[in-house]
């Protein structure tokens, strides 16, 4: 048997708490990560009469590389807190107190 | 103004070329022949100064990596879930950066719905929300990794550039003099054999805390950071500038070292790069975690049980 009444609110407002307030903040975290990641150095590391060895190409793979690692973890982030949310809302068994307390919990999350 | 290899070199080698044929002059004057064998003598040299430069004229200049080594410092500061520090200033205390404890709250959401009865909200415990501290540090390598390595690049060509200022500068000072009596050696320290990185292939391994605080000596002036590893040692030579001739051979010898120095420092940043590329492909879930179901929970079907998230 699983929660109900009060303790059913307050296990919603928890879960609705880390979608809608935290996994946001930690894909905002990894979103600025993100827009300071550049996308290439190799026009910068390019020089003439074949001196030295360029590791232009390999710089631009990693580049590429965190570029995609952080990118998908943000969308990841905001899908689950996504997902997070909507549950909460539409969960589909809940009794009069459990609504009333999650629906307050609700209210101190949104501020 | 600041040394310019595509125009300053060029112009010091003709420097060179005018001062050795003053200097060949006066170095054969009063032998016999003198005149046809300074001839012959200048022809030769000529041909071997000209040009001399000619591999060093187009460089990366090291003030082009400073936005992306600052912008990279940035995002470091978002990714670390351990905190680390970093020499940023010549002779500075290491900076310290503390963890950014926002990243943890994807692991305390994984523990609200860790009895919640779904196969989603299992796997996105057990799969997503406990691993994900340890694969930001794995990203945080990663990042840590490319910003030493683009700043070990800015290194490089700062190093040499200042090698090869003073260098092209020395030769014509000491073609000039060649014929004093109280000359002295002619010795120079070519510190590009200093901008050598150690940085490691450490992506999925433990986490970097200090690691650049090891580095001790080069400050790269463009980035403000300094470089990983044994850098700062500069390597001495002793140059012959006994004739002409010799001023010339000990040009060559010492540009031939700036340039297998810029490969071999080059070859030890592509390594660490190439390494830690390695480490990604080998073990890809370590640096990037797989997209969990929750994430893909179907919202627009309006059914609740098809989230797959369950019950608390």
């Amino acid at each position: 048997m699983g929660k109900s009444g009060e303790d059913l609110g307050i296990e919603l407002g928890r879960v609705y708490k880390a979608g809608y307030t935290l996994l946001p903040e930690v894909a905002n975290e990894v979103r600025t990560a993100w827009v300071n990641t550049p996308v290439s150095v190799s026009s910068s590391t390019a020089r003439g009469s074949g001196l030295g060895s360029d590791p232009g190409p390999a710089l631009d793979s990693m580049l590429d590389e965190l570029n995609q690692a952080t990118k998908e973890t943000e969308e990841v982030l905001r899908d689950v807190g996504a997902a997070l949310v909507w549950c909460c809302l539409n969960y589909d068994r809940m009794d009069q107190a459990a609504q009333t307390e999650f629906d307050r919990q609700r209210k101190v999350v949104e501020g | 103004m600041g040394f310019n290899p595509a125009t300053d070199l060029p112009a010091r080698e003709s420097e060179l070329i005018r001062v050795m044929k003053e200097a060949v002059d006066e170095y054969l004057e009063g032998t016999t022949g003198a005149g046809r064998a300074a001839d012959s003598i200048k022809k030769d040299l000529e041909g071997e100064i000209t040009g001399i430069y000619n591999s060093f004229l187009d460089l990366p200049d090291p003030a082009d990596f400073a936005t992306e080594v600052t912008n990279l410092g940035r995002a470091l500061e978002q990714l670390t879930p351990y905190g680390y520090n970093e020499k940023q200033e010549e002779g500075g205390h290491p900076v310290n950066h503390s963890a950014n404890t926002t990243l943890s709250s994807v692991s305390s959401t994984g523990d609200h719905i860790q009895d919640w009865t779904g196969d989603a909200a299992t796997a996105f415990k057990d799969e997503y929300g406990d691993r994900f501290l340890q694969v930001m540090g794995s990203q945080f390598n990663a990042y840590y990794v490319t910003r030493h390595a683009i700043n070990a690049e800015a290194a490089v060509w700062q190093t040499a550039r200042e090698d090869l200022d003073k260098l092209s500068n020395d030769a014509i000072d000491k073609m000039r003099h060649v014929n004093d009596s109280t000359k002295g050696d002619w010795e120079t320290g070519l510190k590009v054999f200093g901008a050598v990185v150690g940085i490691t292939a450490a992506v999925a391994t433990s986490p970097i805390s200090s690691w650049a605080a090891v580095g001790a000596g080069v400050a790269v002036a463009s980035t403000g950071l300094e470089v990983v590893g044994k850098a700062g040692e500069t390597k001495n030579e002793t140059l012959n500038n006994a004739s002409p001739g010799g001023i010339v051979e000990s040009l060559q010898d010492a540009l031939g070292k700036i340039k297998t120095e810029i490969a071999d420092n080059e070859t030890e940043i592509r390594n660490a790069v190439n390494g830690s590329l390695r480490a990604i492909h080998d073990a890809p879930r370590d640096f990037l975690l797989k997209r969990p179901a929750l994430a893909d929970a179907p919202l627009d079907s309006g059914s609740y049980d098809k989230t797959r998230l369950g019950r608390p």
